[in-house]
């Protein structure tokens, strides 16, 4: 006879055979099993946040800096609901995720019991799969699937919904299968073919770029190494989407920085006039097409995606190779190499040209902004943490809004996995668990959370949860007491009718962190910015760093909705000139 | 239904609209059929009649009949959209979802 163990026991068993070592969640009625076994497993240790949005978030930061799924553990209810936001942003972003939910006991299941919902769903729609366990004996298959389905193919958020009683009932367990199965298909498919056709239109072409998104950072860190092997092979200009960055150094000279709404302008006209446009793991997002009539319309497109359904959806593409980035990226490293030895050479006269044009277009400096010595400029806050950081390896998260953007442009990451923002869904209030999730899992790293005054009060609660675990992230403010994008786009928009969008009655910010039992710093002057930075690096504990900035300021450069990449907005004297109307004035 | 679910598309030129019979075969369990449903619904995918039966018990397998209409791109997104639908994939890979018209 063998051993039988009890729900709660199978949900623990299964956790320590993935190799997880931080949960994060929040108990209640319908996890109480769950919670009463934690203390017989010692290595897996719990973080309790303070509301389930932010053990999602945590989750994600988690999973983003490390390449491992986050777990989440919450209750029926209440709990579950307060959990979709993370779920939906997680599936947004390709974060694996396995979701832990109570849920009441079967009997009670469509009675409207208390904390009832019907959790599955309400998150199929957010989530890769899910399971309602309603027989103890598939629990254990259902877990190990759980973790399969998170982490193979495009990664993505699952959930588990166990009733109570499933939870104490009792069954067998079994390890998981080894062998891994990408969800049951293959989807590897690509062939040599469609790799030599690729390596064809990279020998012809005269006007090539990279376009590389999140897909290369989640294809692991050897997909980022294989990828700069391959950018330096062919002498092509790379740029990259707000999710990808850090892929490919920020600093290198081939690379044309951040693309799309708020993209550089050499990037964004390289996307637009280029003859060959080849894309490693992004998804053409609308943030980055702009209109997609006039998108890049004298290309051979090429789309590596490891997600069949990303290819076509949006823009019809020639060349389509459906694969692992890291697998994609070697095979064609390896066909270049063998074919065409002096590929280098020729190659770099072909698109010389090219380059000379690029240039052209970096001359233009769209990053550049009016410094003042009066006022503190966001950009210049962000340019100064990005100085006095470089030199040890930070990890950033972000909010959402015109922080983010600036954040994204002056920010320059080298690595990957040290980047860490919401991008699909744009979840204000992102930043701060994430950065929890960041720093439980590299304690000894600087993790700082660039935020803005409206988004990071989202989820301030959280900031209770770094004191308890002596986790000292950094909330870095850019404070214009503005939710900043929304103002900006009231100007542009709206006939600068700021309906709502200032922020009335903040909390004193270092007050507030003196409450929580962290540490407050204020900068209100640009003599003073450098000096207190290096106070709040050097700060053991979390901080959080109240920057007084420039109210008015606008997030340039940008293409204004429903214009192409070529016609970019680079400064308020461009706004005057190029205003948004009809059609235009209606998307996001 | 041409329109492409990117807010930036003004579409100029619409693509050409053709009516099509999907099936997909299932593992009969809870929920699956609004997984698929709400697949369509989530998507803004036209569907024009449903049919479901379980065809085969031993295997605990059901049909589900589609009849959709939409762009030759809109086509192509729901059947790989549907065949990244757990349920539908298990064991029975790439074959479970079929064009018949």
């Amino acid at each position: 006879m063998p051993k039988l163990y009890s729900g709660a026991e199978i949900v623990f068993k299964c956790l320590e055979d993935q190799n997880v070592e931080h949960i994060f969640g929040y108990p209640g009625g319908a996890v109480l099993p769950i919670y009463d076994e934690l203390k017989n497993h010692p290595t897996i240790k719990h973080i309790l946040v303070r509301h389930e949005q932010g053990a999602g978030h945590a989750a994600e930061g988690y999973a983003r800096s490390t390449g491992k799924p986050g777990v989440v553990l919450v209750t029926s209810g209440p709990g579950a609901t307060n959990v979709v936001t993370a779920l939906t942003d997680a599936y947004m972003d390709s974060v694996p995720l396995v979701c832990i939910s109570g849920q009441v006991p079967t009997h009670l299941i469509g009675t409207d019991a208390f904390q009832e919902c019907d959790t599955t769903g309400i998150t199929r729609p957010c989530t890769k799969h899910n399971w309602l366990v309603k027989d103890i004996n598939d629990l254990p298959r259902i877990m190990h699937e759980a973790f399969e389905v998170a982490t193979t193919g495009r990664p993505g958020p699952v959930l588990v919904d166990i009733p109570k009683d499933i939870q104490f009932a009792k069954a067998k367990y079994s390890k998981p299968k080894k062998e891994k199965k990408l969800n049951g298909k293959v989807l590897n498919k690509f062939n040599q073919k469609e790799i030599d056709q690729l390596v064809d239109l990279m020998k012809k072409a005269s006007k090539p770029v990279f376009y590389t998104g999140g897909g290369v950072i989640n294809s692991g860190p050897k997909a980022s190494e294989l990828l700069r092997e391959l950018v330096a092979l062919t002498g092509f200009p790379i740029t990259s989407t707000l999710q990808g960055l850090g892929a490919y150094p920020g600093d290198d000279n081939q690379f044309l920085g951040m693309l799309g709404m708020h993209g550089t302008y050499e990037a964004n006209n390289a996307m637009h006039d280029c003859d060959l446009l080849i894309n490693i793991g992004a998804r053409f997002d609308d943030r980055i097409t702009g209109k997609i009539d006039e998108f890049s319309p004298k290309s051979k497109k090429v789309h590596i995606d490891i997600d069949p359904s990303s290819i076509n959806k949006i823009v019809k593409v020639d060349l389509a190779i459906v694969g692992d980035v890291s697998d994609v990226i070697k095979s064609t490293t390896k066909t270049l190499k063998k074919k065409n030895l002096n590929l280098e050479k020729s190659n770099k006269q072909k698109i010389s040209k090219w380059w000379q044009q690029i240039q052209k277009w970096r001359t233009k400096k769209s990053l550049n902004f009016i410094n003042s010595d009066k006022i503190i400029k966001p950009q210049h806050a962000v340019q100064r943490l990005y100085e006095l950081t470089k030199n040890q390896d930070t990890y950033i998260t972000t909010e959402v809004g015109q922080h983010q953007m600036w954040a994204a442009q002056h920010y320059k990451f080298n690595k990957p996995n040290r980047w860490m923002t919401s991008g699909g869904l744009g979840t204000m209030g992102y930043g701060l668990p994430a950065a929890i999730g960041v720093q439980v899992a590299h304690p000894k790293k600087l993790v700082v959370d660039i935020a803005g005054e409206a988004s990071i009060l989202m989820t301030m609660q959280e900031i209770s949860t770094a004191v308890q675990y002596n986790l000292p992230v950094k909330i870095f403010i850019l404070n214009n007491q503005y939710m900043g994008m929304v103002r900006q786009w009231q100007e542009l928009l709206h006939e600068k009718n700021y309906s709502e969008s200032y922020s009335e009655a903040l909390p004193d910010f270092v007050k507030l962190a003196e409450a929580y039992g962290c540490v407050g710093i204020r900068a209100e002057h640009p003599d003073e910015l450098d000096e207190k930075i290096e106070e709040m690096i050097n700060t053991d504990r979390p901080v959080i760093f109240d920057c007084h900035v420039d109210q008015a300021e606008n997030c340039y450069p940008m293409i204004p909705s429903g214009k192409p990449h070529n016609q970019m907005l680079l400064g308020p004297k461009d706004q005057e000139a190029n205003k948004i109307t009809g059609k235009g004035k209606s998307l996001v | 239904m041409a329109k492409s679910k990117s807010a930036y598309s003004t579409p100029t030129k619409l693509g050409k609209i053709d009516t099509h019979i999907i099936v997909v075969w299932v593992d009969n369990e809870a929920s699956v059929l609004s997984r698929v449903v709400g697949l369509f619904s989530g998507r803004g995918y036209n569907i024009e009649s449903l049919a479901v039966a379980e065809v085969d018990q031993k295997n605990n397998l059901s049909r589900i009949t589609i009849v959709t209409t939409g762009t030759p791109q809109v086509i192509e997104q729901i059947v790989l959209q549907l065949k990244k639908l757990v349920p539908s994939s298990q064991d029975h890979s790439t074959s479970s979802v079929k064009f018949l018209a």
